[in-house]
């Protein structure tokens, strides 16, 4: 048998033993022989950083992406019908357009009469198309079908986020905004630390207790909360808590309203509640509602400073204050959170397992992406591009200067359309992500480096909160017409764009002029 | 059961103060489980403003179509 030249001895070895395979000392090398490039030493990543530029706290080089806390996410929309052949918070459903369309739903989704259920989404869908047509009429939708809509739509609100993005990208205070959840994510890391939870923790707590808070707000209630959690397990009632804690419960009418809070307080026989009383310690007590009252309770009965700093995205503090009539600047308070949501964070904090974490975040959308986006900022560069949609990022998207109760707003966000229950997808907020989805490419091919979807909503972000402070959101409460001229302004705009009288081009510039600029977030120290 | 109707089980997971309600016999309505999580108009955690986020943290059987 013919021997195998690459596995046959090749000869006497250089160490005198009778043959092996190894090439003998002084063996030439062949011509145009591949060689392979010397592979570079081990780099120290704690010493050479693979990136040269300057390392900012909670900032990461712009072409670096970190698949940190990718294993964390949550859905970022729940279905709750009954008839789900699924457990949704196991499921990685995301929040976009195919969640609104017909034929993305399949009838392996339900367990039984799927026609119905493919036709409510189908009627899901039309409603939304017709609403719209009706209620944007600067979006030009003429003749198109309801795909043709929502594509529509998308394309309006990317046309704005874009024209913004690039008007404001090489501001000073940019750099810093585009990074804003990794410094979020710094700050959860923080709160874990020093609280002893795992970041994911901390980070849903945030998430949970962010409805109608601003951020500053929000992150000062998830220390008290997370203070009270790791540090008061032993406190016990004291009778000022007893006395506030009553307080909250004679704030609901009598009746089966406020037996729902008073159980808490009073006590369940049947649900296995005890009632809180001067003996009982946190630790003890049973349901996360009675921890929230306990912890609300206690910060605003006993706690020493209930003032709350203004954080930079690289995690600058400053106190933050309030001017009075009369001219004197005295320091905010944190209002609390509903008890409920104080509950939520609890239950997070109680348990460190992510179904329960998906189920204390409940099912809004923004609550959700605004959790993932803590947790892991660049999950776009992996596939997960997470979106945090809220009043302000459709400001953007729509360029109109809108308030949180405006129709529109409403609509976009939250309860117009109908199909929750088998995709767990609300109103247009998967119109007004993808739109974010979309600008983010649109931007990384303009400027030739990867841009990631939160970046855009965080660097617009800021910009239009200059571009459309409060006072100039103002409405005829009859007519819906604005009351103030830059709200006017973007009004006539957006039919002038809509009706070929004004160049799109244009029509931000002039907007901006008529705003009298943009200016600085209040963090940026220029 | 009707699968096509709210699985408020799932819901009530997702939101202690259904959960309180449903605890407590609650009658599940819009107007209660406002009543049950902000209190009356005019107490200290109604909110002065009923916004789009006041809407959206609502279950959706009880948001307004």
């Amino acid at each position: 048998m013919a021997s195998n030249p690459l596995t046959a001895p090749s000869g006497p070895s250089p160490w005198g033993s009778p043959g092996g395979n190894v090439v003998p000392r002084g063996t030439p090398v062949m011509r145009n022989a591949l060689r392979l490039p010397q592979s570079e030493p081990a780099r120290n990543p704690m010493l050479n950083p693979v990136v040269a530029a300057p390392i900012m706290p909670g900032v990461q080089p712009a072409r670096s992406f970190s698949p940190e806390g990718l294993e964390d996410r949550v859905p970022t929309r729940v279905p709750t019908s009954a008839a789900l052949t699924y457990d949704p918070h196991e499921a990685m459903s995301e929040v976009g357009r195919h969640a609104m369309l017909p034929e993305h739903f399949g009838p392996h989704r339900v367990k039984s009469g799927y026609d119905k259920a493919r036709q409510n989404v189908a009627d899901a869908l039309s409603k939304n198309a017709q609403m719209i047509r009706d209620d944007y009429p600067w979006v030009n939708t003429h003749g198109l079908s309801d795909h043709g809509v929502l594509e529509r739509f998308i394309e309006h609100n990317h046309d704005n986020i874009v024209g913004l993005y690039n008007r404001v990208k090489d501001e000073p205070w940019a750099a810093k905004a585009a990074h804003w959840y990794w410094g979020a994510n710094r700050m959860a890391g923080e709160l874990a630390q020093r609280f002893g939870t795992t970041k994911r923790q901390a980070a849903g707590v945030i998430a949970s207790l962010s409805p109608q808070k601003d951020w500053d707000e929000n992150l000062s209630l998830a220390e008290r909360v997370m203070d009270t959690h790791r540090n008061r397990q032993d406190h016990a009632v004291t009778p000022e808590m007893l006395g506030r804690m009553q307080e909250y419960v004679d704030a609901r009418k009598e009746g089966p309203r406020r037996d729902a809070l008073a159980q808490f307080l009073h006590g369940n026989a049947a649900a296995g509640i005890a009632p809180i009383t001067k003996e009982s310690r946190y630790r003890n007590l049973a349901h996360p509602m009675q921890k929230a009252l306990f912890a609300r309770a206690w910060d605003e009965m006993h706690a020493p400073d209930r003032g709350f700093d203004i954080v930079s995205p690289t995690g600058e503090r400053e106190r933050a204050t309030q001017q009075l009539k009369s001219g004197d600047v005295t320091e905010r308070t944190a209002a609390w959170q509903s008890v409920d949501n104080v509950a939520k964070a609890i239950r997070i904090l109680e348990r460190d397992h992510k179904p329960t974490l998906s189920r204390a975040l409940g099912l809004a959308h923004k609550v959700r992406n605004f959790y993932n986006n803590i947790v892991s900022p660049d999950a776009a560069a992996y596939g997960r591009p997470d979106i945090t949609v809220d009043t302000h990022a459709i400001n953007v998207g729509l360029l109109h200067p809108m308030g949180g109760s405006h129709k529109l707003v409403t609509q976009g966000l939250g309860q117009a359309g109908a199909a929750p229950a088998f995709t767990g997808s609300h109103g247009l907020y998967p119109l007004h992500a993808d739109a974010y989805r979309r600008a983010a490419a649109t931007l990384s091919r303009q400027l030739g480096r990867r841009i990631l979807p939160r970046e855009v909503q965080s660097v617009t972000w800021e910009a239009i909160r200059s571009l459309f402070p409060e006072e100039v959101k103002d409405i005829d409460p009859k007519s819906g017409a604005y009351q103030h001229p830059v709200g006017q302004t973007s009004n006539a705009l957006a039919y002038g764009v809509r009706h070929g009288f004004v160049h799109p081009s244009n029509a931000l510039g002039m907007l901006i002029n008529t705003a009298g600029g943009i200016r600085p977030p209040r963090w940026h120290k220029g | 059961m009707d699968e096509h109707q709210p699985n408020w089980k799932a819901l009530a997971e997702m939101d202690p103060t259904l959960e309180a309600m449903l605890m407590a016999g609650t009658p599940l309505t819009r107007e209660d489980y406002i009543g049950t999580k902000y209190g009356e108009p005019g107490t200290e955690d109604y909110p002065a403003e009923w916004t789009r986020e006041h809407e959206e943290a609502l279950p959706y059987p009880f948001q307004k179509a």
